[in-house]
């Protein structure tokens, strides 16, 4: 008993210690972007402004706020916005990491290692490359926070249009150390005013003045931005690598007309043929008719068989298509065939490791088949129009 | 033996010349007859009506009787005669609301039945309520308490062990219980830890409770204290002992674990699936009232990263204007509950609408308007507190407390990992927990497949066949036959 009455005291006595803040006292970031000005990492942050509801003065706040600072290394430059914030920096609830055009180009290497060193931050957020400065300035109407708007309609994009794909921090690091696989990144882009986009007037429209946009892919070749992707070689890449979840094909007939197809449950297996030094890709999954635009019965099963040939035909054109113009244009092994490879056959990827990234890749044959079946026709049986 | 004059003038030395017992002499077949009885405990018309009658009549019927002892006994209008012979009976049966007939030139006396009606009616339970359920409760009357499970339990099997405790008070204390279906370990462990109690007086079962209770330390209860009759026969027959008290209307039910806390008597009422969702929720319950504020207050003030954003930044908004940190905030508010809580308990019925308006108005809305508290904190006390009134023992309510403390004092010294630790030794505590032998985790450890038919799962009564080995004798296993 006496020793508890010592005890006690000292529990209560100690308390001020580690890792201890109040929930009130953080800057909470969404957002960070990051560019090259002069030799020095300029770091952007966007802060979640935590507005009182009851109070009708705080209406007038913004619902976020722009730091900006300057230094030789990230972790200087975002202890320095201290200089102008009021509270330190809370990094667990990053959203997303906006990487410059610029840094793209020649440093990527040069920032990665703070944001996966730090305790604090989770390597869950998602990375994209900005090709323009400023855009978390922007205040956005559905979402408030403008982070926010930018990964959700990335991952929007990625699951209804397939033209862009969601890569985490995490994923970011591990493909970066993995050298049998090139990365690619979406793009943000902005579109209209900045300057505009800035005030909180952007959002009193009912057309904004200025908006982000999800702007198609970014394709490295060793960790150095080397372009942008095509939509058409966005979608192939995602198909290729299975994040396209849901995407559209439109095969056309004569005279203007077309049938659009949903492909739903889409799956993509990759096998490479040693003997004909060739890479055989196969597609299967199911589609789903979405628009007719062609005189077409679709109770009559040989007509439906037919369009569901087409399809396919015009699946693996287009798949093939994108793949040789990656190929010749790049040289980047966006697809992971090395990878491919090296998990087959370990030994013999050792030997052709050096000539596959110099011309091995740009001449790897490929033999695309594609298995579509068409399964769902909508709610009507023949097209609208006669 | 001695003398009857003797004999009263010792008890009115003794009693301090007491007016509240009175000594009545009367001529009977030209002997000396005393007729002494307390009268605060007797009921006067039983003894002029049949008691005084009944000696004039004797004294008509056979004026020159000798044996005027065998007589006596015989023809005494009363269905309780008892002849006694010692100073020590007299004042025994004398302070229980007997009287007591003194005959001259006799060695032995009588001690009659008379005792006045001083306890209430058989009422409806106020401490447990249920929807359904046998609306009768204990009350301060031993012989009503007793008739109350008598009335449920019709059998030769229940056995009742009858004790006195007290040196003033000599309150009688009975253990019931099924003969072969209770331990018999058991039953002579507690006779026997009565029996050693030397005490000045006993006036409710707390005193019992506290001097039997093993397990003095921890602040869960190991007994249950019930004034439901319905609920001590489920006990009885389910191998359980049960200490009545007189003049108390609780009575204890020992042993018992963890999981009979979270089981009400009503339980048995309705469909075993329907049950099982109660049960689960009451678990749920359990655990909110241990954890919230804890976890609440680890999220707050260290582990922030486990929010989503958006509540993140809710939580955040709604401290903005809160001066003081979480803890402070949430001890505040457990206090102004705890004190309203002992308030409403403690004071007369018609201030508690007063003070329902202080608590909802002042507390509430008001606190948060003038930016003590968040309104998040009242969010998290108000769950917290509200699922800690469903269980009935009181004593669960204020164990639990001291838990949840702990767990707060964890969260915000070490955050979650904090609650975490608590929690640990919170387990530890539980399972090094006995309840007169049998283990506090009982059913789901050590794990018990009987039991656990019947925990946070009930089985259907049709699949509730085999007794609990753990709380019973083996002799009869069955407490239903398969059909």
């Amino acid at each position: 008993m006496k020793k508890m009455i010592f005890i006690i005291p000292i529990i209560f006595l100690l308390t001020g210690c580690y890792n201890y803040r109040e929930i009130n006292e953080l800057a909470i970031v969404s957002g960070v972007s990051i560019r090259k000005v002069d030799d020095e990492i300029e770091l952007t942050t966007e802060v979640i402004n935590p507005k009182k509801e009851q109070d009708a003065s705080s209406g007038e706040e913004p619902e976020f706020i722009i730091y900006t600072s300057r230094a030789k290394s990230v972790q200087e430059a975002i202890r320095k916005m201290i200089k102008e914030s009021p509270r330190k920096m809370y990094g667990a609830h990053i959203e997303i990491l906006v990487i410059d055009e610029g840094i793209a180009r020649e440093y990527l290497m040069d920032i990665l290692d703070f944001f996966a060193r730090d305790p604090e931050i989770r390597s869950e957020f998602k990375v994209l490359v900005g090709k323009s400065d400023d855009i978390l300035k922007i205040t956005t109407p559905l979402e408030k926070i403008s982070s926010e708007n930018i990964l959700n309609s990335l991952e929007n994009n990625n699951k209804y249009l397939g033209f862009a794909n969601v890569v985490t921090y995490h994923e970011l690091i591990s493909n970066v150390l993995n050298p049998n696989i090139e990365l690619v990144l979406p793009v943000l882009n902005m579109k209209g005013n900045v300057n505009l986009g800035e005030d909180k007037e952007n959002i009193s429209n009912t057309s904004v003045k200025a908006t982000s946009i999800i702007d198609g892919m970014a394709i490295f070749r060793n960790n150095k931005l080397m372009g942008y992707l095509t939509e058409e070689e966005s979608l192939t890449y995602n198909i290729l690598r299975d994040s396209a979840k849901n995407f559209f094909i439109r095969t056309s007939g004569h005279d203007n007309e077309y049938i659009v197809h949903e492909i739903i449950r889409l799956s993509s297996k990759m096998e490479f043929d040693k003997n004909k030094n060739e890479m055989k890709i196969t597609l299967t999954g199911n589609s789903a008719i979405s628009e007719v635009n062609e005189k077409i019965d679709l109770e009559n099963l040989e007509e439906v068989s037919k369009l569901e040939k087409k399809l396919n035909q015009e699946l693996k054109k287009m798949v093939e298509r994108s793949i040789l113009s990656i190929q010749k244009k790049y040289n980047s092994d966006i697809f992971g065939f090395g990878d491919v490879i090296y998990k087959s056959y370990p030994k013999y990827f050792q030997k052709i490791k050096d000539e596959f990234k110099h011309d091995g890749f740009q001449n790897m044959k490929v033999n695309v088949s594609v298995k579509i079946k068409g399964q769902e026709k909508g709610s009507l049986n023949r097209g609208v129009r006669k | 033996m001695k003398d009857i004059n003797q004999i009263v003038d010792r008890l009115k030395m003794e009693t301090n010349n007491s007016k509240e017992i009175t000594y009545r002499k009367k001529m009977v077949c030209k002997r000396e007859v005393y007729i002494i009885y307390n009268e605060p405990l007797t009921s006067s018309d039983k003894i002029s009506d049949f008691i005084i009658r009944s000696l004039d009549r004797i004294n008509k019927i056979y004026p020159k009787e000798k044996k005027l002892e065998e007589v006596i006994f015989n023809e005494i209008e009363n269905f309780k005669v008892s002849k006694i012979t010692t100073y020590e009976d007299i004042c025994y049966y004398l302070h229980y609301g007997f009287t007591i007939i003194l005959l001259e030139n006799s060695s032995t006396y009588f001690a009659l039945e008379t005792k006045g009606k001083l306890s209430r009616s058989i009422n409806t339970p106020q401490t447990e309520s249920a929807l359904r359920g046998a609306m009768d409760s204990f009350v301060e009357d031993m012989q009503t308490n007793m008739g109350l499970i008598r009335r449920r339990i019709k059998d030769n099997q229940l056995w009742v062990e009858s004790l006195e405790v007290g040196r003033y008070t000599k309150t009688k204390v009975n253990l019931v219980y099924l003969n072969g279906v209770c331990d018999k370990n058991l039953i002579e462990e507690v006779s026997k830890l009565i029996k050693s109690i030397d005490i000045d007086g006993v006036i409710n079962c707390g005193t019992i409770k506290n001097l039997i209770e093993k397990e003095n330390k921890s602040v869960l209860p190991t007994m249950i204290s019930t004034e439901r009759p319905d609920r001590v026969c489920q006990a009885i027959l389910g191998g359980r002992m049960v200490v009545m008290i007189d003049c108390c209307q609780f009575a204890l039910i020992l042993p018992i674990v963890m999981n009979d806390l979270l089981i009400s008597s009503e339980d048995s009422y309705g469909k075993s699936i329907n049950i099982s969702l109660t049960r689960i929720i009451r678990y749920m319950a359990l655990f909110i009232t241990l954890f919230t504020p804890g976890v609440y207050i680890a999220i707050t003030t260290f582990n922030q990263e486990m929010l989503p954003t958006q509540l993140l930044v809710s939580f955040a908004s709604q401290r903005a204007s809160v001066p003081f940190p979480a803890f402070a905030e949430a001890m505040i508010m457990m206090l102004a509950f705890e004190i309203l809580r002992e308030g409403d308990l403690r004071g007369p019925t018609f201030t508690t609408s007063a003070l329902s308006t202080v608590g909802a108005l002042i507390l509430g809305d008001a606190a948060v308007s003038a930016g003590i508290v968040s309104p998040i904190m009242i969010i998290v006390l108000a769950i917290t507190s509200l699922s800690s009134l469903l269980f009935t023992e009181p004593e669960m309510i204020n164990g639990i407390r001291w838990w949840r403390l702990l767990f707060m004092v964890g969260g915000i010294l070490f955050g979650i990992i904090g609650v975490l630790l608590g929690f640990i030794f919170f387990i530890i505590k539980l399972s090094s927990l006995h309840s007169f032998g049998l283990c506090y985790l009982m059913p789901y450890s050590p794990i018990s497949l009987v039991g656990l038919k019947n925990s946070m799962i009930q089985f259907p009564t049709k699949y509730l066949n085999k007794r609990e080995p753990a709380l019973s004798s083996n002799e009869i296993k069955y407490r239903r036959k398969n059909s």
